[in-house]
């Protein structure tokens, strides 16, 4: 009987995913480990996958030359990659970096494509994952960077979602109802 | 124009079926606005969520120290206020017609019932957001790092 390569990850991700039905998931994904300091997406340079943080790390920045403004950092949970995958450029919007040794899932952009037009309720619900997680970014950078007493750029803003705040489920008719309303 | 058919050669509309084409053109308004004519306003909720049919849309915030900036234009085809109607929170910037526009509008009622992501639609229009927001985020890291190069333009 062959190893689950997932094993110790099923729990975290039935708990983002909101279901037990992982697999139409991972028979498309494939595991990765990377070790502290090693570069997983260059600014501008070519990408074709996506990737969530099972274990580790990671850090981001926008980089012009030899200049860098750190956004921030991806924790277990979150996703990062996705930004070329919409806007189909297939090159990375910024530099990750992992900040310690982590374990990653790899989603190829082609598998996510397969995913939405093969396993629609799925990939669903990692869209709807990778909305949440665009707009804590989206909020986490619109102010202007500072500098940090060495003379660094940096974000003040968290770009991730702690794993117990994302959203675990569908909000249903109460959601809508609440955010028509505009009670919280 | 036919807007049903504008629709569907936006990259976020890829997997939406000719039926959920349909129901989206229905739901939106088309109209044209002049010069000057202010859609969102910084740190006030959104009301609906605008697709920009013709002409430019400028955006621009007040920073910090109350300095206003002028940060991105909008072209044809491009969405704004996704963002606040997907949390519920405040709009992060101005967005000003810059000359005549023409504009579709989705009513906040009509993003919500869409943005339910338990039906086919749903599904699909939430694949429209994230291509929106995402097209953000590219303009956000571009607007990075054109501040790195005004800040160290020797390289």
């Amino acid at each position: 009987m062959s190893e689950d390569i997932w094993g110790e990850y099923r729990e975290l991700l039935a708990d983002l995913l909101g279901t037990d039905d992982l697999e139409p998931l991972l028979d498309r994904a494939q595991p990765l480990a990377i070790g502290a300091g090693q570069v997983l997406l260059k600014d501008s340079e070519p990408t074709d996958s996506m990737y969530l943080v099972l274990s580790g790390r990671l850090e981001v920045h926008v980089e012009l030359g030899a200049h860098a403004i750190r956004l921030g950092e991806i924790e277990a949970g979150n996703w990062v990659g996705e930004v070329a995958y919409y806007t189909r450029c297939d090159t990375a919007c910024s530099t990750v970096t992992a900040v310690q040794t982590s374990t990653l899932l790899r989603l190829p952009f082609a598998a996510y494509t397969d995913l939405v037009k093969g396993q629609a309720e799925v990939a669903c619900r990692l869209t709807h994952l990778l909305i949440a997680m665009q707009v804590q970014r989206l909020r986490a950078t619109v102010n202007d960077p500072v500098l940090d007493p060495e003379g660094r750029l940096l974000m003040l803003g968290d770009l991730s979602i702690p794993i117990d705040q994302q959203p675990l489920h569908h909000g249903g008719v109460l959601d809508f109802i609440r955010k028509l309303t505009g009670i919280r | 124009m036919l807007l049903k058919r504008y629709l569907s050669t936006l990259p976020g509309f890829a997997f939406m079926t000719d039926e959920d084409l349909d129901h989206i053109a229905s739901a939106m308004k088309v109209e044209d606005y002049p010069e000057g004519h202010v859609f969102l306003y910084q740190d006030k909720p959104a009301r609906a969520f605008y697709l920009l049919l013709e002409g430019v849309v400028k955006v621009g915030y007040y920073g910090r120290s109350q300095q206003y900036y002028n940060v991105r234009k909008l072209k044809p085809g491009e969405f704004f206020g996704g963002l606040s109607l997907v949390d519920s929170k405040p709009v992060m910037a101005n967005y000003a017609a810059e000359g005549d526009v023409k504009v579709a509008s989705l009513p906040l009622s009509a993003f919500l019932l869409l943005y339910q992501p338990n039906s086919a639609i749903g599904c699909h229009f939430q694949h429209v957001i994230a291509t929106h927001l995402a097209s953000d985020l590219k303009a956000r890291h571009l607007a990075l790092r054109d501040l790195l190069g005004k800040m160290y333009p020797a390289g």
